[in-house]
């Protein structure tokens, strides 16, 4: 996995901003910023493999829940796929994110936490249960089993937290 | 924008404080580009996407066609663009065939699928009001999911359509988390933590020609969903309906319609202004 996918795609030291217009000396152009397209192409570098793909199935910013509901500033989410998935509680920490992993199926696994600037593992309990901090921007996460090593890993979907 | 480009362009920000005389903060944004494409809208001499323009574009430039790609460097370069041409998008079958050596590990069919649909993912967000940051970040979290899902595509020919209907869901997801969005145009004052409009930078004698202001006052007239339908039609390269349905979540049956109407009433603001939409839009070329 190269971290180059991981860095946001618009500097603030850039002189031109995203959606700004390009005035060519023979007429304007409207124009994707090169810092934005040139993040959209390093995206083909984060493409899975030999990973299975865990799809955001649910997200309480996008989707109704009772619970993110009295508490906005919890944000919940589950991924899924067919072999299994993961339910993740997001709150604010800091200047990042603390977030708490619980594995599916309850299992002991092994977390590859890919964030912004820098990737790190964590090893769930019996339950699958996790918590840890990353700072807030691109996150997913690459979940290996440990009692079934030679099982695909999960890599769920990035989001930005 | 590497330092050979911002040689040879000016960046210039587009927005109300350019315009001192004008009734700034009601005014929407809206590129020099789109002024004509507008007129060229009104004045019917741009076909409805998906429809005659296709024909139009293709003949005169082909994206994938080396010979055409030729051409249209000396023809067609970056700001030398005649006024009507616009490239072609893709075909349902090209998009599917890149979409296909996409999945397959061809990073320059993932590069073309960056060029064709950039500019729409720029537009589904610019038409939610992001922050140019903001905007960034759809960009590339949409990206980011359309390579996890390459190879997973019901329907590759569709992508432009899954593109746009994943960059609104990610705007959404970006407004429904943040707790507050500043709006394309404008910033905060760290003093105030107010927002303040954007230093007056633009050229002003460009922007200071009458007809494109009044086009600009017309066009700040219309609905927003006018808005920001007219200024997905003016995307270069033009989306299909298809793909404007999912950028706006509106069947396609309404599209046509609705653009109709939205014209026809750009048009009589513009006539009731005193200012003849066929002449609207400065010579710039």
């Amino acid at each position: 996995m190269s971290p180059e996918p991981l860095r946001r795609a618009h500097s603030a030291e850039e002189d031109a901003r995203p959606w700004d217009v390009r005035v060519d000396e023979g007429g304007p152009v409207n124009v994707v910023p090169d810092s934005v397209r040139a993040a959209a192409r390093r995206a083909f570098d984060a493409r899975p493999v030999d990973t299975l793909v865990a799809d955001l199935m649910f997200d309480s910013v996008l989707d109704h829940d009772r619970r993110a509901a009295a508490d906005p500033s919890v944000r919940t989410m589950r991924f899924g796929h067919r072999s299994g998935g993961a339910d993740l509680r997001v709150t604010d920490r800091g200047e990042g994110r603390r977030v708490s992993l619980e594995v599916l199926p309850a299992q002991r696994a092994s977390a590859e936490v890919r964030c912004t600037g820098s990737t790190f593992t964590v090893t769930t309990d019996d339950e699958g249960r996790a918590e840890f901090d990353v700072p807030t921007g691109l996150f997913s996460l690459v979940l290996r089993p440990l009692r079934a090593p030679q099982a695909k890993p999960l890599q769920t979907s990035w989001v930005r937290l | 924008m590497t330092p050979d480009s911002a040689a040879g362009a000016r960046v210039v920000r587009i927005g109300p404080a350019a315009l001192p005389d004008a009734d700034a903060a009601s005014l929407p944004q809206l590129a020099l580009d789109e002024v004509e494409g507008l007129t060229d809208l009104m004045t019917g001499s741009a076909p409805e996407p998906g429809l005659a323009e296709d024909d139009a574009a293709s003949d005169e430039i082909d994206p994938f066609d080396d010979r055409a790609d030729d051409e249209a460097v000396t023809a067609v370069t970056p700001g030398h663009r005649p006024a009507g041409i616009r490239r072609a998008n893709l075909s349902p079958e090209e998009a599917a065939m890149l979409v296909g050596a996409a999945a397959a590990g061809d990073r320059g069919a993932w590069d073309a699928l960056v060029d064709a649909y950039g500019g729409l993912i720029g537009a589904v967000a610019r038409n939610h009001r992001l922050s140019p940051g903001d905007a960034g970040d759809v960009s590339q979290t949409t990206w980011l999911r359309l390579v996890e899902n390459v190879d997973r595509l019901s329907d590759p020919s569709r992508v432009g359509a899954w593109l746009a209907t994943t960059a609104r869901r990610e705007c959404l997801r970006l407004l429904g988390r943040a707790k507050r969005t500043v709006l394309s145009g404008e910033e905060l004052d760290p003093g105030t933590d107010r927002l303040r409009l954007a230093t007056p930078e633009a050229d002003a004698a460009l922007l200071a020609a009458e007809r494109d202001a009044e086009m600009r006052s017309a066009f700040g007239r219309l609905t927003p969903r006018c808005r920001d339908l007219l200024q997905l039609l003016l995307l270069d390269p033009a989306p299909s309906y298809d793909e404007i349905s999912a950028a706006l979540d509106i069947p396609i049956g309404s599209i046509g319609p609705t653009r109709g109407r939205c014209l026809e009433k750009l048009r009589g603001i513009m006539e009731g202004t005193g200012i003849n939409p066929a002449t609207a839009g400065s010579p710039r070329r």
